[in-house]
């Protein structure tokens, strides 16, 4: 009895919180809904003639402009060293009113390219705003048009830690590492410009091409929880064949969910965003708070969103408690497995071998009436 | 009747209630699959790419799969050394059957098969066995409790369950048939499988103790006990450490029965492995100290007995269930037992397919079954 029992001694310990997904129903937390205009104000960085290559002589390369497009052609040839052309041209963006850059490019296979920008001191001089590893630069070309489209807010903040307003420069470069053969390249740039879409309150039906559900919450007390995702239970309307994509942006990035498109006849549909494929940039304004769930029209547009519930699936490591000893096994686990076990089977060893050598002794006196065990 | 043999096995043998059981079994997964209510949770594992048997990969399934696939590296922080060898070994030499097949369905349906093969010889082994030592009424009962038991769907699951039951009943078998140098090899290898495995050398020496040819049995209890040591061997040239395993087991965010007792939830999966373990226990118990209990049974009462005591302090309390499963006298005894009262039987049998059929739907809905 004792061997099975002795965990039941241990029921005057506070509680504690189960290892494993921790499920928190924040529906009551949610904000008013707001949501992107559907349409964007553009700031077009035209007239190409202004930009120009910088000097490389190695790479014969060729920039061609006009009002409305640039080329930039040319070859790298063969080098133990890595080889790049850049070209650059003077802008003036205000981020703060128009935070999205938004870029159509064709960059050929084979090559890398990147994109960079400087904002200007007061004394005239250049600051970078770029870094090697954020989401603008060592793109790989792919032969084919590509839309660029970040939040340059969040870029410059990350890469500088600084609130920048404006910026002033813009390079862009195409690059290779080091190759046995010489190879041609090409960057044709169609579209430089910044968009702003105006943020709105959301919550009855209008045209949107961003819907924001963020939650009022201080962030879990004990360290041992982590956000694993997210998962929203809700009715979305929007236009026909929409295309949506979900995100869930949180204090430690951002993380894109499922891309679904519209289907009229589905009711109540869930959406889960896990952490796992975090991104390094995201497309459209920032939410006013964290954590914050943003349905971003991929094509289409939005028209309502209809939340049912929102459930915050945390992830507890350990065994939480301050009562159970470090070891996690409490005093009745070593007595129960070391000294009641040990009893339990030294009792019943006994017990068959007393019982063995009487029926033994007794079928040597009767050996014929002893049933067979 | 050469029962000593499994290459003379009649069909009769093989179609018994166990092995039917596969069918409700691959019918309540498939119905899982479609009728199922998600957990809503994004899944530990991504779903292989096998039409419905897809359901049968979830939770360890995914250690065994990567460790068929990469060996014992393909997880972070020695993970991986609290899953054993044996079945993934087994999948590493199938999978590679089903060529047309990505490798990770491949891996499901290498395992698949090869749990219906172990099931078949086990349930043979398992009748046989309990013939010779119980009677044939308990070997049909038996079977029987088996194929409807909550966790009997990890025999079919990516799990080692299968193997590692259709290795002890052999060795048993050929122990009870006096070959315990067949029983021995047999049991180390059952070590190999399962964890627990290694505590089949218990029910062999308390047996030795009491027979003649005591050497013979000795030995073969030591054959099954080297199991745990070749393991930490292994993962001592691999690892640097004798007790990598003890040490990954340990540090392995389990749900114990301390975390229970401090905090019970009553949901289904806790409430189907508290049933499970319940009745194991008082049945396994009761068998050991009933006035008339049988000299012949006691070692394996005992055998059970222990690892039903450590699984309750050391195991996952939402394992208990599969835990079981390995364990032939847990079965005996409740056959034993309903053998002068059938209407229990009739009870047993008809709670334990009602939570089988919900443990199943709930594992393929990665709801933890584990």
């Amino acid at each position: 009895m004792l061997v099975f029992t002795a965990p039941f001694l241990s029921i005057s310990f506070s509680r504690i919180t189960l290892p494993g997904i921790q499920a928190s129903n924040v529906t009551q937390n949610l904000l008013p809904l707001y949501g992107e205009d559907h349409s964007a104000v553009i700031l077009s960085i035209g007239n190409y003639t202004k930009w120009s290559l910088n000097p490389s002589p190695s790479t014969g390369a060729a920039l061609t402009t006009s009002i409305n497009s640039l080329t930039l052609k040319g070859t790298f040839p063969v080098n133990s060293n890595p080889s790049a052309v850049s070209i650059s041209g003077s802008l003036v963006a205000n981020i703060r009113q128009y935070p999205i850059l938004c870029v159509q490019t064709n960059v050929s296979k084979g090559v890398s390219y990147g994109i960079r920008f400087y904002s200007q001191s007061s004394d005239g001089s250049f600051i970078a705003l770029w870094k090697d590893t954020d989401v603008l630069n060592h793109r790989q070309g792919t032969g084919q048009p590509e839309n660029v489209q970040v939040n340059m807010i969040q870029v410059i903040e990350a890469n500088t830690n600084k609130s920048v307003d404006s910026l002033s420069r813009a390079t862009m470069y195409v690059e290779r590492g080091p190759g046995t053969n010489s190879i041609d390249f090409s960057l044709q740039l169609s579209s430089f410009k910044f968009l702003s879409y105006r943020l709105e309150p959301a919550q009855s039906r209008g045209l949107y091409h961003a819907i924001y559900l963020t939650l009022n919450l201080t962030a879990p007390t004990s360290s041992l929880l982590t956000l694993q995702s997210i998962r929203v239970e809700g009715h979305l309307e929007a236009s026909t064949n929409a295309a949506y994509v979900l995100y869930l942006i949180d204090r430690s990035g951002v993380y894109k969910g499922g891309t679904y498109t519209y289907d009229p006849s589905t009711a109540d549909q869930v959406y889960v965003v896990s952490l796992r494929e975090k991104l390094s940039s995201f497309s459209d304004n920032l939410p006013t708070a964290v954590p914050s769930v943003v349905i971003v029209s991929a094509s289409g547009t939005l028209y309502q969103f209809n939340l049912k519930s929102i459930v915050l699936n945390y992830m507890s490591r350990v065994e939480q408690s301050s009562s159970l000893p470090p070891s996690k096994d409490p005093p009745s686990f070593y007595l129960a497995i070391f000294v009641f076990l040990p009893i339990a089977i030294a009792v019943l060893l006994y017990d068959h071998f007393r019982r063995t050598r009487f029926r033994r002794s007794v079928e040597r006196q009767f050996p014929k009436d002893l049933p067979h065990g | 009747m050469r029962m000593s043999s499994i290459r003379h096995l009649p069909l009769r043998e093989v179609a018994n209630s166990l092995v039917g059981s596969r069918v409700i079994v691959v019918f309540l997964i498939a119905a899982g699959v479609v009728f199922g209510y998600r957990t809503g949770q994004f899944p530990p594992i991504p779903d292989v790419n096998l039409p419905v048997l897809y359901g049968l990969a979830r939770w360890d399934s995914g250690y065994y799969m990567g460790i068929a696939r990469l060996g014992y590296g393909a997880f972070a922080n020695n993970r991986a050394y609290a899953f054993l060898p044996g079945f993934p070994l087994i999948l590493r030499l199938l999978y590679p059957l089903f060529f047309w097949l990505d490798t990770a369905p491949a891996e499901v349906m290498a395992g698949f098969v090869w749990n219906l093969v172990a099931v078949a010889l086990a349930s043979v082994y398992l009748v046989r066995l309990t013939r010779l030592i119980i009677g044939p009424e308990v070997a049909n009962r038996t079977l029987a409790l088996l194929a409807v038991y909550p966790s009997t769907f990890f025999l079919s699951a990516i799990y080692p369950e299968a193997t590692a039951l259709l290795l002890i009943v052999a060795s048993l078998y050929y122990l009870e048939r006096g070959k315990p140098l067949v029983a021995g090899p047999l049991g180390f290898l059952a070590g190999l499988v399962r964890p627990e495995g290694f505590l089949l050398s218990v029910p062999i020496f308390v047996k030795a103790l009491s027979e003649k040819r005591k050497l013979r049995m000795i030995l073969a209890s030591i054959i099954v006990f080297l199991s745990a040591l070749t393991f930490a061997i292994f993962s001592y040239y691999t690892t640097g450490s004798l007790f990598t395993a003890l040490q990954v087991t340990r540090a392995w965010p389990i749900c114990s029965i301390f975390c229970f007792t401090n905090n019970p939830i009553f949901n289904l999966p806790f409430m189907i492995n508290l049933l499970s373990i319940g009745l194991a226990t008082l049945f396994v118990v009761y068998s050991l100290v009933k006035p008339n209990a049988s000299a012949r049974t006691f070692p394996y009462y005992l055998w059970s007995f222990i690892t039903i005591a450590i699984v309750f302090y050391v195991g996952e309390m939402r394992s208990w269930s599969r835990l079981m499963l390995v364990l032939p006298p847990v079965f005996w005894a409740q056959a034993e037992y309903s053998l002068t009262h059938p209407r229990l039987f009739q009870g047993l049998m008809v709670s334990y397919a009602v939570m089988m059929c919900l443990a199943t739907i709930l594992f393929v809905n990665w709801y933890s079954m584990v």
